[in-house]
């Protein structure tokens, strides 16, 4: 008969043995308690006892830096890396005292093994700081798990989910989106100047999932609101990861409408607008991209005449002339080789974001609701142009139209059309009138209020 | 206990039990719950290779029916904010039912249209999870699923797991063994056969699918309490294929293998991935290795050397 | 046994005919099997033979006809039901259970038709009456040597042998042998000969052969069909001295 090793006896016993041999990695760099060689107590300290560093220096400041480097998404993730690391490269690593250590983990875009990683950051790296994730989901996920935990910072530079400093603020008391936005902010801007180029009646072509839902409300809430019309039998709705658009396309060719609010994600963005240049869309129906579809590490990869002219609206500008952005977008690009995409800003923002607080605290960290309100004070000059907070910990930017050029080099980029100053995340909007509506959804797109706007506006 | 094999594995459980019990004296925080994910992840990819490994049924699709069973505990946690028992009762219950759904969609299917049909059942899971925002909070999932006090701590928790996993290896180890499990090897070999001898092959499958959907429900619910959160990447057609890949890696027709498989898989991506970025890739080249060098897997490739050694010393003994 | 003193037809195949799309494979065969009763259905290849038995077996279900399983119309029922009532089949082409072990292979025989085969919650204890059955399975085709090695390590010939002690082991009251001694050596051949002369007698025995002398030496009816049609039916002796059986082997040949 044959010898299998199905017993139970081996699979237990093998089991525990493995666990075993995992011990060993981890173990030997974070339970240093009895470490012979090592003289001075500080790591040792971390384990369980608190005890006070013996020598005259401060801990260091440890960051744990959460971002999707491998999956569908890894080229905006390893973008948001860059932008992280090329900020330490560029500015002292102590500040006030303490040292500046940071982990970057990956997350694969999936909320279960962040969760994972956050608690390893967390529990065996010794994180006080979090700063992550790219996708709404998994950055909400970990806004979950962290909010038991006062003694971990939480900071969002790209996550935009809305309600996480709208409805369910206070839910989150030890999250900051330094560098950060909310999906619908920079949509609400295009829905208003879409109303002011004369435009009555837009169709929508988004991504159907919370992010695609908030971005599209965002547009269609401020352009019904000034007196626009989107039929919602015109709002058409694409899963997420749709590889082929051409049918979508064709579907909004044959729609009776003044423009076409579009938002895509990951590998429909490139099939959705080469269909819409291919089809000959381009040069007939005007084009409003939310932030994202004409992000620079989308357009970057298309050829020039797909996406040239195109509009959309954004906190981030790469072609805006001034200084804090110009001299950015050179540092990247001499680094990188490419013309920074808006992850590369956020996590260079948040980064600036930490080292302000750094300082303003004299390095004292321990606690991080004095780091939340310091930060809510600054106002910096970041690559998104000032930078200030409003109470619920979402930045006020300055918000532009974009158009897509082509550089002198070839290579194509976003340059401003127009820019709305300090536009928060209710705009236009009071916060009091914003709130009291839903979280936008599939079903909720802001038109409900259509009827009833004109008294605002 | 028959001859050398029986005293190995009498040594390899005693020291493992062992190490197993005292974990949390021995490693912190973070390793034990790296271990707790390995253990669930194990008995997931157990209940797959209870249907792979012996019924020679592939499933794409078992993170469906644990990804079901998470969401029934999570949904009365977090929406219904109902006690723990009534939690654990509905995940059981959501598992169950469509375990026995897509086990009557099976019973009469086998080979490539048992994986197709077990794919599409995945993903009918994954698309509702997306779709029914009210139930399941769509892609943000539904955090905050709290242990009951008693389990609140991390080494509490480890130790539960370890009891309900080793309960459930127990059960999966006397099953393969019983009457009905040597059955279940023949439908892998030939299901002609046995159909002549008298089995009713569908029935024999459908059983199968439940009894494998029930661990897969365990490792669903004790998953969710683990992460405290359930969104739709834990249907995914990923997950499901991750754990046919851990019971590939570590010997399939094996039991242990599986859970070998778990613990490799857990350990690269959350212990090497700190230090090397492209895990993936040394995930893959170790599969490329395994499934070249070591065609039955790890424990598989080991067990048959050890068989032949015993044999060229005339130590061999049957087991049954 | 059915009642007690009387023969009954274990077996009644009334006037099948099978047709797959346009052509057809059997056509109007009838015939009755009495306990006890050893049957051979002979002819030239592509006689239908194969067909007929897969009819019997409930792996095709006729386009036209009845078949009757000890006394019970069973012409719709599944395989697995009719084996359940106790009829047991060989394969032509080995069909076994490769990378089990003999005495596992037979162990599945044996366990499937009582309740046993869905136990679960308990160990495969080999013993009592299905012990006896495997060691009386074992012995009679003399693999009782090799019960440890799996399936795919026999020779040919043991699994050919094996193929009829899988049958044993299911314990049937009809055994319907499928070309037995198909791609064996002359002194195999004799093995497995004498393998089916020494069952026991009570078990009814329908053989397909489509080498005429060996089916012959073995049973006591003989059925011949020709392109699905019944031919001739009788005793051996009389099939043999049958001018259109000649006929249709002669042709043939």
């Amino acid at each position: 008969m044959r010898t299998r090793w199905r017993s139970l006896a081996a699979s237990t016993a093998l089991l525990a043995l493995i666990a075993a041999a995992c011990g060993t990695p981890g173990g030997g760099t974070t339970t240093t308690t009895a470490a012979p060689t090592q003289t001075t107590a500080a790591p040792g300290g971390e384990t369980t006892t608190t005890q006070a560093p013996t020598t005259g220096e401060l801990e260091p400041l440890r960051i744990g830096v959460l971002q999707p480097l491998t999956g569908a998404i890894a080229a905006s993730g390893n973008d948001a890396k860059d932008g992280w690391e090329l900020y330490w490269q560029n500015h002292p690593t102590e500040i006030a005292g303490r040292k500046i250590e940071w982990r970057v983990e990956d997350t694969g875009g999936d909320p279960d093994t962040a969760l994972q990683k956050v608690d390893e950051l967390v529990q065996n790296f010794g994180a006080e700081i979090i700063v992550g994730e790219l996708l709404a989901n998994v950055t909400l996920a970990l806004a979950d798990r962290l909010a038991d935990n006062p003694d971990v910072l939480f900071v969002v530079p790209i996550g935009s989910a809305d309600d996480m400093t709208q409805r369910r603020r206070d839910e989150f008391p030890n999250m900051i989106r330094a560098g950060g936005w909310t999906s619908s902010q920079t949509s609400h801007v295009l829905g208003d100047w879409a109303y002011e180029q004369g435009y009555r009646k837009v169709a929508t072509m988004c991504t159907d999932y919370a992010f695609g839902h908030e971005m599209c409300g965002g547009f269609v809430h401020v352009f019904t609101y000034r007196g626009g019309e989107v039929d919602p039998s015109q709002q058409l709705w694409n899963p997420l990861g749709t590889q082929d658009m051409s049918t979508y396309v064709t579907q909004l060719a044959d729609m009776d409408v003044d423009a076409v609010f579009a938002l895509q994600v990951g590998g429909s963005v490139g099939d959705f607008l080469t269909n819409w240049h291919d089809f000959g869309l381009k040069d007939r129906i005007p084009l409003l991209g939310g932030e994202v579809l004409l992000d620079n590490s989308n357009i970057r990869n298309l050829p020039p005449e797909v996406v040239e002219g195109l509009i959309s609206s954004g906190h981030w500008t790469e072609g805006r002339d001034e200084p804090t952005v110009t001299e950015f977008v050179e540092l990247v690009d001499a680094a990188t080789g490419k013309i920074p995409s808006y992850y590369v800003a956020a996590t260079w923002t948040a980064a600036q974001y930490i080292q302000a607080a750094l300082e303003a605290l004299d390095g004292d960290t321990s606690d991080k609701q004095k780091m939340i309100e310091a930060m809510q004070g600054f106002e910096l000059e970041t690559p998104f142009g000032i930078s200030r907070m409003d109470s619920y910990g979402n930045p006020i930017y300055d918000i532009a139209i974009r158009r897509v050029e082509v550089r002198d080099d070839g290579r194509v980029w976003n340059v401003p059309v127009e820019i709305y100053e300090n536009v928060d995340q209710f705009w236009p909007f009071t916060p009091e009138e914003y709130l009291q509506q839903p979280v936008y959804s599939r079903e909720f797109q802001g038109n409900l209020s259509v009827g009833e706007p004109a008294a605002g506006g | 206990m028959k001859g050398p094999t029986g005293w190995v594995k009498l040594g390899l459980l005693v020291a493992s039990l062992a190490v197993g019990v005292a974990l949390p004296y021995l490693v912190d925080q973070f390793l034990v719950g790296i271990v707790t994910l390995a253990l669930i992840t194990g008995l997931f990819a157990m209940s797959i290779d209870l249907l792979a490994g012996y019924g020679g049924l592939v499933t794409l699709g078992q993170a469906g029916i644990s990804a079901a069973a998470s969401y029934g505990v999570a949904y009365m946690s977090v929406k219904a904010g109902a006690g723990h028992l009534a939690q654990v009762g509905v995940g059981l219950l959501a598992g169950l039912i469509v375990s026995a759904v897509f086990a009557v969609m099976i019973m009469r299917s086998s080979g490539v249209y048992f994986m197709m049909i077990t794919l599409a059942q995945g993903m009918i899971i994954w698309g509702l999870s997306i779709r029914l925002t009210r139930i399941t909070g769509a892609e943000n999932g539904l955090p905050g699923v709290d242990r009951p006090e008693f389990l609140s701590l991390y080494w509490q928790y480890y130790w539960f797991v370890l009891a309900v996993v080793l309960i459930c290896s127990a059960m999966l180890y006397v099953i393969v063994r019983s009457p009905f499990g040597l059955a279940l090897e023949g439908l892998r070999e030939s299901e002609s056969r046995l159909l002549v001898l008298g089995y009713n092959t569908s029935l024999q499958k459908f059983y199968a699918f439940m009894v494998s959907g029930f661990f897969a429900t365990v490792a669903g619910i004790l998953l969710v309490y683990l992460n405290q959160f359930i969104s739709p990447s834990s249907a995914h057609l990923t997950a499901s294929a991750l754990g046919v890949l851990q019971t590939i890696l570590g010997g399939v027709g094996t039991l242990v293998g599986p859970m070998i498989g778990s613990f490799i898989v857990v350990y690269l991506r959350n212990v090497v991935s700190q230090d090397f970025e492209r895990w993936p890739t040394l995930m893959g080249l170790l599969f490329i290795v395994v499934v070249l060098f070591a065609r039955r897997g790890l424990v598989g490739e080991l067990s048959e050397r050890w068989r032949a050694w015993l044999t060229r010393r005339g130590l061999a003994v049957p087991l049954r | 046994m059915i009642g007690a003193g009387v023969v009954d037809r274990v077996l009644h195949v009334e006037n099948v005919k099978v047709r797959f799309g346009g052509v057809t494979a059997v056509n109007g065969v009838s015939f009755e099997v009495e306990e006890g009763a050893r049957w051979a259905v002979i002819g030239p290849n592509g006689a239908g033979k194969t067909t007929l038995f897969r009819t019997i077996c409930g792996e095709v279900y006729p386009t036209d006809g009845r078949v009757h399983l000890f006394g019970r119309d069973v012409t719709r029922k599944p395989a697995h039901s009719r084996a359940q009532m106790g009829l047991g089949r060989t394969f032509q082409v080995t069909n076994l259970f490769p990378n089990l072990t003999v005495e596992e292979n037979l162990a599945i025989a044996a366990q499937a038709r009582s309740k046993r085969r869905f136990v679960s919650w308990a160990p495969l204890r080999i013993r009592g009456e299905l012990a006896e059955r495997i060691e009386s399975a074992l012995s009679r085709v003399g693999l009782s040597e090799r019960r440890l090695a799996t399936v795919a390590e026999l020779s040919h010939g043991e699994q050919r042998q094996m193929e009829i002690a899988m049958a044993l082991a299911n314990a049937p009251r009809v055994l319907l042998l499928d070309e037995p001694a198909a791609g064996l050596s002359a002194a195999e051949r004799s093995v497995v000969r004498q393998l089916i002369e020494e069952l026991p007698r009570d078990l009814s025995i329908v053989l397909i052969e489509h080498d005429m002398d060996i089916a012959l030496e073995l049973v006591d009816r003989v059925l011949v069909l020709d392109n699905g049609n019944p031919i001739a039916e009788g005793t051996p002796d009389e099939i043999r001295l049958d001018p259109k059986v000649q006929d249709v082997y002669l042709r043939d040949e």
